[in-house]
């Protein structure tokens, strides 16, 4: 990737990201429900910030979370959709709902961020375990498929417990599971999902040589000097506390965390150095536009979930990189 | 400096090798034969301090250099490098000083161009554009430094992960370790990098090369050292070793000497008979 190139990468991806913001801040719904696209009233304005907002820091945190899984696994298939954790984070705020429910509120104080991450670190867990064949290595594919499998099971377990809820708790937490971009984002979670975005993409770009050097086989950068037990372990936590608050503020969607990295390195080359920032950047963008899009939809059948337009248009994207054989083609 | 097995015992996965007792010369090519699954890649891996010996010890025993001071090291550092230590044992990023490892089958991302991944030699120390930029040259591949990773032939890739064992290296580099280097090279590029490893012991380091080519091995060799099921079969000097009647029984091919293809006459294994025997 030349300077030239990666100059031009940028410039498109902030043309991008701008026409993003203007395009979900200035559509919107008249009284007949039909969506417009003018400048807002002054209460939809405060609205509107808080659902960019929230779009903004939930894209970047899947984005990143992807980026680093994929760095983690070298495997350009990875996301935190496809090897369960958003799932595993699902199951857990579920679970502390239920708990909450049955012990009192207070239990849910903090917010859903540590159930989340609790959940994410778990399915993480299982999914490498469960994904990482005989031979030793990781196989790319086997990873996958035990990541689809681990959040199949998680989505069933959280609405399982759903279903265990007293009746008047289940439309938050269902409306919550199809995922949401919040207009009044509760400010605990916005700002400690800022706090784990920033802390991202510092570390990222600070160890970008790093991660860079986690491209190489085991042996090549342990010899070169990486201490590839610990970055892991970085990596992992990393990428599912990432994973975990953007599912908290938004309940868990689909392949922003793989488009988002994908779209972020044929920007900018995949050097670490730039295709963090990018990335968080791209996914950013990414769930900005799927929001704006969605308002185009009829509303008399009310907003549709922000997590059908995620899957709709992230599901063939992923199905195009497996036909291209992409997990095979990464490593050289 | 030396690099010295004790009674080393490694396991790697259910492969068994040991009990190994080698000590590594600095300033020589130390070559490593044996026939498939005898041990060769274990034995380099824990040279390359990637695996722990099990029981026993690898140890790299060195004095602090001049240029090591030089360098200015703290002197936490300078004190630990006068003593043995247990190479395995050694925290990577000062490992990474000490050695530098080129695996069979080098892995990098495809995107990469072929300059970013010989500067991830340098990924743990100071950055260093004149010493990659000679270290293609020296490999061959300055003209494909713009080059993706993903677009080159496997050979070419090859030349790319010892490209970027040269850019590591430091003042206080004592070990080179190749694994298995010529099976995908052509001719030409297998001189160039018996030239490279010569001219790297001539500089002071051990050298330790598994290959199965027994004309590169004769070319190159001050020492081999034969293994077949984890066993040491063999050590010695290269032309004590490298005779049939040592090499016949290790790998049950009848071999011959051969005189004038290099400076002095090479063990080869024979062609004679191979073809109707199966």
């Amino acid at each position: 990737m030349t300077a030239r190139r990666e100059r031009v990468g940028w410039i498109c991806l902030s043309v991008v990201l701008v026409a993003a913001i203007a395009c979900r801040f200035l559509v919107g719904r008249d009284m007949l429900g039909q969506w417009t696209f003018t400048w807002p009233t002054s209460d939809s304005i405060e609205w509107r910030t808080g659902a960019l907002i929230s779009a903004f820091l939930a894209g970047a945190a899947l984005s990143l979370s992807g980026i680093f899984l994929q760095t983690l696994l070298r495997n350009p298939l990875a996301s935190p959709f496809v090897l369960g954790l958003s799932a595993g984070s699902q199951a857990c705020v579920a679970a502390a709902y239920w708990i909450a429910a049955i012990g009192g509120p207070w239990m849910l104080m903090g917010g859903a961020i540590f159930p989340a991450t609790v959940g994410a670190l778990l399915a993480l867990a299982v999914t490498l375990y469960f994904g990482r064949g005989t031979g030793g290595g990781i196989d790319p594919i086997s990873l996958v498929l035990s990541g689809v499998i681990v959040g199949t099971v998680a989505a069933a377990l959280a609405s399982l417990i759903e279903w265990l809820l007293p009746l008047e708790m289940r439309p938050s937490l269902a409306g919550w599971a199809l995922g949401r971009v919040p207009e009044v984002p509760e400010i605990s979670v916005a700002v400690i999902t800022a706090i784990t975005v920033f802390t991202g993409i510092f570390m990222g770009i600070r160890n970008g040589a790093t991660l860079d050097a986690m491209g190489l086989s085991e042996d090549e950068s342990s010899s070169i000097g990486i201490h590839v037990v610990r970055v892991r372990l970085y990596l992992v936590l990393g990428s599912s506390v990432l994973a975990a608050v953007a599912t908290a503020l938004c309940g868990p969607l689909a392949f922003i965390g793989l488009i988002g990295p994908h779209m972020a390195r044929s920007c900018v080359g995949p050097r670490h150095r730039a295709s963090v920032l990018a990335a968080a950047i791209s996914g950013s963008t990414l769930l900005i536009a799927a929001d704006a899009v969605r308002h185009f939809a009829p509303a008399s059948t009310g907003r549709l979930p922000i997590g059908v337009i995620c899957a709709l248009a992230g599901g063939p994207f992923f199905l195009i990189l497996l036909r291209r054989g992409a997990a095979k083609a990464w490593m050289r | 400096m030396t690099l010295k097995f004790e009674q080393a015992l490694i396991r790697n996965g259910n492969f068994v090798l040991g009990q190994i007792d080698l000590q590594f010369r600095a300033a020589a090519v130390t070559v490593v034969i044996g026939p498939n699954g005898g041990g060769k890649s274990t034995l380099l891996r824990a040279a390359a301090g990637l695996l722990a010996a099990h029981a026993g010890h690898a140890r790299l025993q060195c004095e602090p250099s001049q240029s090591a001071r030089a360098e200015k090291l703290s002197t936490t550092s300078a004190r630990m490098l006068t003593s043995e230590m247990e190479i395995a044992k050694i925290m990577p990023s000062q490992r990474a000083r000490l050695l530098s490892f080129v695996p069979q089958r080098p892995e990098s991302v495809a995107g990469f161009s072929v300059r970013t991944s010989v500067e991830l030699g340098r990924v743990a120390m100071r950055a260093d554009a004149p010493r990659v930029q000679l270290s293609m040259e020296r490999t061959g591949i300055a003209a494909l430094a713009e080059e993706l990773v993903g677009h080159l032939s496997e050979g070419q890739r090859h030349r790319v992960a010892f490209a970027r064992a040269l850019a590591q290296r430091t003042a206080q580099t004592q070990l080179l370790i190749v694994d298995e280097p010529t099976s995908a090279l052509d001719p030409s590029w297998t001189r160039t990098l018996a030239a490279e490893l010569r001219h790297s012991a001539s500089e002071g380091l051990a050298v330790i090369v598994a290959t199965h080519d027994f004309a590169f091995a004769g070319a190159i060799a001050d020492d081999v050292v034969a293994l077949s099921q984890g066993k040491i079969t063999a050590a010695g000097r290269a032309m004590e070793i490298l005779t049939p009647h040592i090499l016949q029984p290790i790998f049950n091919v009848p071999f011959r000497m051969v005189e004038h293809l290099a400076a002095n006459p090479l063990c080869l294994p024979m062609w004679n008979g191979a073809i109707n025997a199966t």
